[in-house]
């Protein structure tokens, strides 16, 4: 059922992924009313079941990542043809957050001041220590588990414990202890104990499907979305924002959106409109909505909606060992990661770094194909040898390189292509640049030796990937001046002061990790301050 | 007009068993010999009801005889083709619990390991005895 939308609130929230969720949850318990638009739906856990056969083979339906190649109802098409890397996304309730790997790792202090540091991307209008009391907090409400006292960070301790070290982790520890280099055994937002309405992570594996069929992984529709419902927040499904509306004042004063039951098409006032539609929605989303005071999109004063776009450029090394080390088992998210390398190093030929992220590398249909074992099985007498040497017997460094910000990397409005309610859809435009070219080589070549010293007697480094945009960030960013910079350091933005931006589009930089609990802390740090300055407002 | 499995059962005969032959020094059966054409290619087809007539168009364009290189119209195949193929024919295969067995692979088997504190310290001590390794700003 759709619940229906209708009666004025304070707040619209356009987005029930993290962002969505955790700002409704903090403006709810303040009292606020809120209505959330969801284009989507719930995740349908039990669409595929793992104990079935044919798992492997259906695991891409419904929980794939590409929603190009998906195409749920919730989906809109993207036109990524002039990008070398290909967004990925989940429409619904919980949003990214349902097919992420769980992988949660704050930013560096450095992250926050890059162009003061290595004179390259931007400042943010906040620190890390600004931030951190948010990290702390937020990491309790996404299950957040792993070890305490990583010298990569001022000291944190993760609220739950870690996972047991696997036959994976015991070799990359000593083989870094033996080269020096940093290596923390993983991060995750997956339960190890019973919190937050999660189970404990029993490593089943399935969860390369990739949603989390056991109910550890933290994704906001278990995590959030069940006290926000009790709480009063109002979560419209199948509501697809087609535009936010504006007063002669300037002022938001709610959006029109399309229920998508009935293809009517419905107004959702309030006094506030927060957008939390991820960095190809969101920008998306303030374009379509110009009027003829801001002919250039909403809040567009700069000209900055929709450049700067960060896709963090992804790839692998995958080594094969003669031990089996059951690296078919869960978690598939990270089981150790190193930050050795994720600080920009004198003459390297690039600025910042990576994160290297290792995994396992699955069930044995993930043995067949190209990545990430750098070419497709052969078939005939080859293939029996070329699966038995990647099952089971092999690990893999993903590498995460920090993006930097360029304004030719965008998302734009196609000027053709249409949703299937006929709103104009993103063009992506995005290209590497050679420092990145550098830096992944750089990484490869790291990632090479320390494969090797754990002792893989075969390394392979995957080619060029497309299929990697996970993180969408950078297209409304944050900073102090309304010339250089869409919405200020509490995601407000310049030209439109009841209308809020709380989602990874604000990040002005990239950082070299995944961005979820960036995003979720400055989440629950923005939408805090809306509840602190909700009075006296001139809206 | 639509292809149906038994359209191509003739072409899948040929080519499952050259695409995956038993390894006996592995100690791996052939494809026919675990059945896939016969028990695990309708259930795949079933699973991927929505991939099937891809796969089945691609199969058709298969001779009905083998050549005499029965893997060269394999290699021949785009890479979008050839992915699509071995999906098919290699998932069937790998479903197989007999496969599975012989791999070592129970398939998602719950662990409920304890943690070894103990070990997991051991191994973060000389990370931690470095010292702080971010940048300071």
């Amino acid at each position: 059922m759709n619940a229906g939308g209708g009666k004025d609130s304070d707040v619209t929230i356009i987005g029930a992924g993290p962002s969505g969720a955790i700002t409704a949850q903090v403006l709810a318990t303040a009292g606020m009313s809120v209505v959330c638009l969801e284009q989507g739906e719930y995740p349908d856990y039990a669409s595929i079941r793992f104990d079935e056969p044919g798992f492997e083979l259906r695991k891409d339906m419904g929980f794939g990542f590409n929603p190009n190649r998906r195409r749920m109802p919730s989906d809109y098409p993207i036109n990524a043809t002039e990008s070398d890397i290909n967004p990925l996304m989940w429409n619904g309730v919980g949003g990214g957050t349902v097919i992420y790997a769980g992988a949660w790792n704050r930013f560096q202090p450095s992250n926050f001041k890059v162009r003061t540091l290595d004179g390259v991307g931007a400042d943010w209008p906040l620190s890390y220590d600004d931030l951190a009391p948010y990290y702390d907090r937020v990491e309790l409400q996404m299950a957040v588990s792993g070890v305490g006292g990583d010298p990569a960070y001022p000291h944190f301790d993760p609220p739950l414990p870690p996972l047991p070290l696997g036959a994976i982790e015991r070799r990359l520890f000593k083989a870094h202890e033996r080269l020096g280099w940093h290596i923390w055994p993983g991060t995750n937002a997956i339960a190890t104990v019973k919190h937050a309405g999660l189970n404990p992570c029993v490593r089943r594996g399935a969860c390369s499907a990739p949603a989390c069929f056991d109910g550890a992984k933290a994704s906001v529709d278990r995590t959030h979305w069940p006290l926000n419902i009790k709480l009063g927040v109002r979560l419209v499904q199948r509501a697809r924002v087609i535009r936010v509306e504006t007063s002669a004042k300037g002022l938001a004063t709610g959006v029109t959106y399309v229920d998508r039951d009935t293809g009517g098409t419905h107004s959702q006032k309030s006094r506030i409109v927060v957008i939390c539609a991820n960095g190809i929605g969101t920008p998306r989303l303030l374009l379509n909505s110009a009027t003829s005071r801001s002919p250039a999109g909403l809040a567009n004063s700069s000209g900055l909606v929709g450049k700067n776009l960060m896709m963090h450029p992804f790839t692998t090394v995958t080594g094969l060992f003669d031990e089996v080390m059951d690296s078919w088992q869960g978690t598939a998210a990270q089981r150790a990661y190193s930050l050795e390398f994720a600080e920009t190093g004198a003459d390297r030929g690039f600025h910042r770094g990576a994160k290297l992220m290792l995994m396992p590398t699955g069930s044995p249909l993930g043995a067949i194909g190209a990545h990430p074992w750098g070419a497709e099985t052969e078939w005939g007498e080859a293939f029996h040898k070329t699966v038995y040497k990647r099952f089971g017997r092999s690990a893999i460094w993903d590498i995460i390189a920090e993006d930097l910000p360029f304004e030719h990397n965008r998302v734009t409005l196609d000027p053709e292509l249409k949703d299937d309610d006929g709103i104009p859809a993103p063009k992506v435009t995005y290209r590497y640049d050679a420092g990145m070219y550098r830096l992944q080589k750089f990484m490869q070549e790291k990632a090479m030796i320390s494969m090797r010293e754990a002792g893989a007697y075969e390394t392979m480094a995957a080619p060029p990937l497309k299929e990697t945009g996970w993180h969408i960030l950078g297209t409304a960013r944050m900073g102090e001046d309304p010339e250089t910079s869409v919405v200020d350091g509490y995601g407000r933005a310049h030209d439109v002061p009841n209308l809020f931006v709380i989602d990874g589009s604000v990040m002005p930089t990239s950082g070299a990790v995944n961005p979820t609990a960036t995003v979720a802390a400055l989440a629950l740090r923005n939408a805090e301050a809306i509840v602190r300055n909700r009075h006296g407002q001139a809206f | 007009m639509a292809i149906s499995h038994q359209d191509v059962a003739a072409r899948l005969d040929w080519l499952c068993d050259a695409m995956i032959p038993g390894d006996p020094g592995l100690g791996f059966p052939s494809a026919p010999a675990v059945g896939v054409q016969d028990r695990l290619l309708p259930m795949v087809l079933k699973t991927r009801a929505d991939l099937a007539p891809g796969f089945l168009a691609v199969v058709a364009r298969f001779p009905a005889e083998p050549p005499a290189d029965p893997l060269a119209p394999v290699r021949a195949l785009s890479v979008e083709d050839r992915a699509l193929l071995g999906r098919f024919i290699a998932g069937a295969y790998l479903a197989s619990p007999e496969v599975m067995r012989r791999l070592g692979y129970p398939g998602f088997e719950a662990l409920t390991t304890e943690v070894d504190y103990d070990e997991i310290m051991a191994a973060v001590e000389p990370v931690m005895a470095r010292g702080p390794c971010y940048r300071g700003v």
